[in-house]
């Protein structure tokens, strides 16, 4: 039951994607008489960790914190998307794709002291199924055996091939952790990687130092403080105002020429992995005939939805992939263009007038905004959409995502990749096709050509059946103080990577 | 110094009536032009359940953050809404919010402040401390735990503000009660063995009524400035349902692009609180019994 | 004396015990498992059963209450469900800066609000005190997050003289705490200040018309003079009852200037807690706002005693 059931987390707050901070300090009253440019580092984020334990709390603002900066896996994804060595020096997949042989770095410790060899990553792969409860612990289901050959060999091997699990490897969940380091995750984080956490204050701020033992290259910044605003106002005229040195995910669009016709700050616009979809519950009266989700499809307009929603920032999409996704295809973004015709004709055809659907949106500014858009729309096909906000997390996590009690909804998927996740017929969609998830365990067994093929396949039956409207990309615009470089481009992971950020 | 007013002699005399006549030139003026703000609002509530100049409850993207011109007046937000239309239909939310919250406000508070004020004694202290409990639950913190508990629309929030706003009904008829009860015409009544109820409603309720209406009044305009309030926390009125506080919630992410997105609910939100003030402040003076006398 | 004082704080023990009942079921009526909510959507139902087990979730309501109000009365808040920090004194940094916001920003209303409350009742039939008394009624009329916004825009953004947002303690350097202070305590300060001069004026004017207010002037003094020697100590009486009443409503009332600001205060906490379905929390920082107020009017009926002895026997 557990071996294949994997579930995305579902959309932090505002700040969807992690984006990559932009590390400049300027303006403000912190400048010291330092000839060489300070170290310190202020970024403004906006949904904040509920405590530092990402194996029993959901939600991607603590992976953001602390994935990459104080935790580190044995290997992670860079900012283009690929997977690259890090506590692993090397590794090597037999042919078979069963037998996974990691050779690690030497010379590794813990923030605490305590050393790491091929034990702990037997150790901390093996707690997972036993003591996480979030952050996509089904992950590790392939593994069937993990052998220590020395201290710095390690060998893994599936029960079957996998093309995603490296990958989520390069997660949260293929964080490394000491056996002395696990007894008070929810506020000592202890970690292999370059900072520790000094000071956590949920909701407010959090805290970063560089360690002097660190194994690696140290990051330029040694002190970072990530500051959380309730307010995307508050965080914008924090930056405005030179209070803080960065935001790397924007939310406030509107504001972006405003800092592009500025010397004082640049601005950068990349990708993430958040793809905010209209969920239809295919399990619903009003949804369960296909030609009515169709009809939605038609009836929505993604570009005026950018448009108005977001000031035109974002890349409307038409499948539950990014652009940097293997197998993105761009032909099924004009699958169904905006076309309220043809919506009204698919209605009659399936025999529907009078529709009135219960929309239910989670209080999340850019998916309250978001419903006006689409109950504007919807009404002029003549469907009725009733729009109620629920509280998110909590109410909308048990009505819509638990209990299946809704119509539509609106909401970011974060995760990369984590189109097998939406397709599973108990995920809160609804959406069931036995061929779509044989197709998904077939890409993930094959090798990597035919697996792209594989998906391809698969994701164009779910948008030819219009299991969802994948509405948009969110984009992830930063902006920082001139003066910082190294900003991370893209968000292809949860994680706010800060080890190249300099000034 | 004489009880009805008479100045002893010798005291320097103004002329009473050209400060009678000065005086409630400005007493009036408050109710004037505090009428006038009120009648302004209902107005635009009214009108706009039959018709705005456009709907305010769509989404035009063709449209967006117009600045003002002869087809907008006001200009259009960031919905490609018409703000005029918005304003107009947001009055309705504004006033129904102050009638809901003060009306239950009045239900509940004030039957407790008349049965305190009737019967002093054990009674009375016992209720005053269940008041005193009340008063410990501001209408935010009642609106932010309803919120949670019921979900966060208008109706919750008016129901919270509602709650949140009895107690001083309470306090105000408690009162008003007991000054009334301690007169000699409601002792000669009670002698002759007129009931309670009897006595409550014939003779209390009408002289309180004075200050309870300056007490609704001021109320009201608190019940707009709630409701702003609660939308900028996200805990008002649910959307496309326009409403002034969201709409000046709305605004502020766009103040350094159209700037007076901020200004009309703003100065919608003010006129209407102003009004109920001034009206509040006019009724006050016309109830007080003391501006009657000469002097 | 002794027994009044006794009397009263019998009283005040009783009103809490009550508001904590209060408390306790008001928050038993939240929608949205706690354990789920702090468990995520990856957690399967038997995680989820267990942990509310570990929460004690499952145990009768009297129980669960009794077992927090203990605690609770030997100070002891417990620790925050999500968090996994002491909810004590998380409470207490979050209070200590909403106290200071608090009565910094009373005191520049009180500061405003007297002189302005007694000039517009003294001239009210003048010009200039109907002019006064006209910026103090629009200054009532304007939403506190409004004003918080402009003068971010103004102060912090456009002339850049003042930080947006943020909280710096005193221990930090009194510059910054003093500089992070003055935008919220003004918005705040100036909307409560135009409601406070309200009352001010309408005390005062009540206050001029009374008799020995006349007899005063009789013998000769000014208004102004016979004010300040007879009149304020009257005056003073339902003010006071306002500022206690505007103290404790701002005790959470900070909360919209304080996500105007960034500032971590108690409202937020509030908010934050709430949101996680902490409950704990949540029920420690009510219970903390209900003592707070519960000690302010008691405080204020002690200074009425004080300030007009005819009101001693009073209840």
């Amino acid at each position: 039951m557990r071996s294949h059931r994997r579930i995305s987390s579902v959309a932090v707050a505002t700040a969807a994607v992690i984006a990559l901070a932009l590390t400049g300090c300027t303006g403000g009253g912190n400048t010291d008489g330092d000839a060489a440019a300070p170290t310190d580092l202020s970024v403004g984020l906006i949904a904040s960790p509920a405590s530092l334990d990402f194996t029993t709390t959901a939600g991607g603002a603590i992976p953001q914190a602390l994935l990459y900066n104080v935790y580190e896996g044995l290997v992670k994804i860079n900012n283009t998307g690929d997977i690259e060595p890090l506590l692993a020096s090397d590794y090597t997949v037999s042919e078979d794709g069963l037998v996974y042989n990691f050779t690690l770095h030497e010379g590794v410790t813990f923030s605490n002291g305590s050393p790491f060899t091929a034990e702990t990553v037997k150790f901390s792969l093996e707690r997972v199924a036993d003591n996480w409860t979030a952050n996509g612990p089904g992950y590790l289901s392939p593994i069937s055996a993990i052998t220590v050959v020395s201290d710095t060999e390690v060998q893994i091997t599936l029960s079957t091939p996998s093309n995603s699990w490296l990958f989520n490897m390069a997660g949260p969940v293929g964080t490394m952790f000491s056996p002395d380091g696990v007894d008070a995750l929810a506020t000592e984080p202890v970690g292999t990687g370059p900072y520790t956490v000094t000071a956590f204050s949920p909701g407010t701020s959090l805290d970063l130092q560089l360690r002097d033992d660190y194994w690696g290259d140290a990051p330029y910044m040694t002190e970072v403080e990530l500051r959380y605003f309730a307010d995307a106002n508050a965080q914008s005229n924090a930056l405005l105002s030179g209070d803080i040195d960065v935001v790397t995910q924007l939310s406030q669009y509107q504001l972006v020429s405003q800092f592009e016709s500025n010397d004082d700050y640049k601005v950068q616009e990349g990708s993430s992995t958040g793809e905010v979809t209209l969920t239809m519950n295919n399990q619903s009266a009003a949804f369960a005939d296909v030609r009515v989700r169709q009809a939605v499809m038609f009836a929505v307009d993604r570009q005026a939805i950018v448009d108005t929603v977001n000031s035109g920032y974002g890349t409307v999409l038409g499948q539950m992939a990014a652009p940097t996704d293997p197998w993105y295809d761009p032909t099924l973004v004009n699958l169904y263009p905006f076309d309220p015709e043809r919506a009204e004709a698919l209605l009659a055809e399936a025999g529907v007038s009078d529709l009135t659907v219960a929309l239910k949106v989670p209080n999340l500014p850019y998916a309250v905004a978001a419903a006006q858009v689409v109950q504007s729309q919807l009404a002029d096909v003549g469907i009725t959409v009733e729009t109620s906000t629920l509280e998110f997390p909590a109410v909308w996590l048990d009505e819509v995502f638990t209990k299946h009690d809704y119509d539509m909804s609106i909401i970011s998927h974060n995760e990369p990749r984590d189109i097998t996740l939406f397709a599973a017929p108990t995920y809160y969609a609804g959406y069931n096709n036995p061929d779509v998830m044989s197709l998904f365990a077939q890409a993930d067994a094959a090798d990597p050509e035919t697996s792209i093929d594989l998906m391809k396949e698969a994701t164009t039956v779910m948008a030819e059946e219009a299991a969802a409207d994948w509405l948009y990309l969110i984009p992830v615009v930063s902006v920082a103080d001139a003066d910082l470089t190294g900003v991370p481009l893209n968000a292809p992971t949860l994680s706010l990577d800060l080890s190249t950020i300099a000034r | 110094m004489t009880r009805d007013g008479q100045l002893p002699a010798g005291t320097r005399r103004r002329r009473p009536e050209a400060r009678v006549r000065a005086g409630a030139g400005t007493r009036s003026g408050n109710l004037v032009v505090g009428s006038i703000l009120i009648g302004i609002v209902a107005l635009a509530a009214l009108v706009s359940i039959f018709w705005t100049p456009y709907n305010p409850e769509g989404v035009f993207p063709q449209e967006l953050l117009l600045p003002p011109s002869a087809d907008h007046l006001l200009g259009t937000d960031n919905f490609g809404r018409d703000v005029l239309s918005s304003l107009l239909r947001g009055a309705q939310i504004s006033l129904l919010v102050g009638v809901v919250a003060v009306g239950i406000a009045v239900l509940i508070g004030v039957p407790f402040g008349i049965i305190a004020g009737m019967h002093p004694g054990p009674l009375d202290r016992l209720m005053m401390r269940g008041n005193d409990v009340s008063l410990a639950f501001p209408a935010l913190l009642l609106a932010i735990i309803f919120g949670a508990a019921f979900g966060a629309n208008t109706l919750t929030a008016m129901i919270a503000l509602g709650i949140g706003s009895a107690p001083a009904f309470a306090l105000v008829a408690r009162s008003g009660t007991r000054q009334v009860m301690s007169r000699e015409y409601i002792l000669a009544a009670r002698a002759s063995g007129k009931g309670a109820w009897f006595v409550g409603l014939r003779h209390v309720l009408p002289n309180i009524s004075g200050m309870l209406i300056v007490q609704a009044s001021v109320s009201f305009g608190i019940a707009v400035l709630a409701e702003a309030a609660l939308s900028y926390l996200g805990l008002g009125t649910t959307p496309p349902t326009p409403s002034w506080g969201r709409m000046l919630q709305d605004a502020q992410g766009y103040i350094y692009v159209q700037p007076l997105l901020v200004l009309w609910p703003g100065l919608a939100i003010a006129i209407a609180v102003l009004g109920f003030n001034l009206l509040g402040d006019g009724l006050r003076d016309r109830f007080d019994p003391r501006m009657q006398v000469q002097r | 004396m002794a027994l009044t004082l006794l009397r009263r704080i019998g009283v005040f023990v009783a009103t809490l015990l009550a508001a904590s009942i209060v408390t306790f079921v008001l928050l038993s009526i939240l929608p949205g498992n706690a354990a789920r909510v702090a468990l995520g959507i990856d957690a399967t139902e038997e995680q989820v059963a267990a942990q509310e087990i570990a929460m004690g979730l499952d145990r009768p309501a009297l129980e669960r209450y009794a077992d927090w109000f203990g605690h609770l009365l030997v100070g002891d808040f417990g620790t925050s469900a999500v968090s996994q920090q002491e909810i004590g004194p998380q409470i207490g940094d979050a209070l200590g800066i909403t106290a200071v916001l608090v009565v910094s920003s009373m005191l520049l209303a009180v500061l405003f609000a007297i002189p302005m409350g007694i000039l517009t009742a003294i001239r009210q039939r003048k010009p200039d005190g109907v002019i006064l008394s006209g910026i103090s009624q629009i200054g009532v009329s304007i939403p506190g997050f409004l004003a918080g916004m402009l003068l971010v825009t103004l102060f912090a953004v456009t002339l850049r003289w003042l930080p947006a947002g943020g909280w710096s303690d005193p221990g930090d350097g009194i510059w910054d705490f003093v500089s992070h202070l003055i935008l919220p305590a003004v918005a705040l300060g100036s909307v409560q200040g135009a409601v406070l001069s309200r009352y001010v004026r309408a005390a005062v004017l009540e206050v001029m018309r009374d008799d020995f207010l006349r007899t005063a002037r009789a013998k000769g003094l000014t208004p102004a003079q016979a004010l300040l020697k007879h009149g304020l100590r009257n005056a003073a009486v339902p003010v006071l009852t306002v500022l206690g009443v505007q103290i404790a409503a701002l005790l959470v009332g900070t909360v919209v200037i304080e996500r105007v600001f960034a500032i971590p205060g108690l409202g937020s906490l509030l908010l934050d807690t709430v949101a996680l379905r902490d409950l704990p929390s949540v029920q420690g920082i009510v219970m903390v706002l209900v003592g707070l107020v519960l000690v302010i009017n008691l405080l204020i009926d002690i200074a009425h005693t004080v300030i007009d002895p005819r009101l001693r026997s009073a209840t």
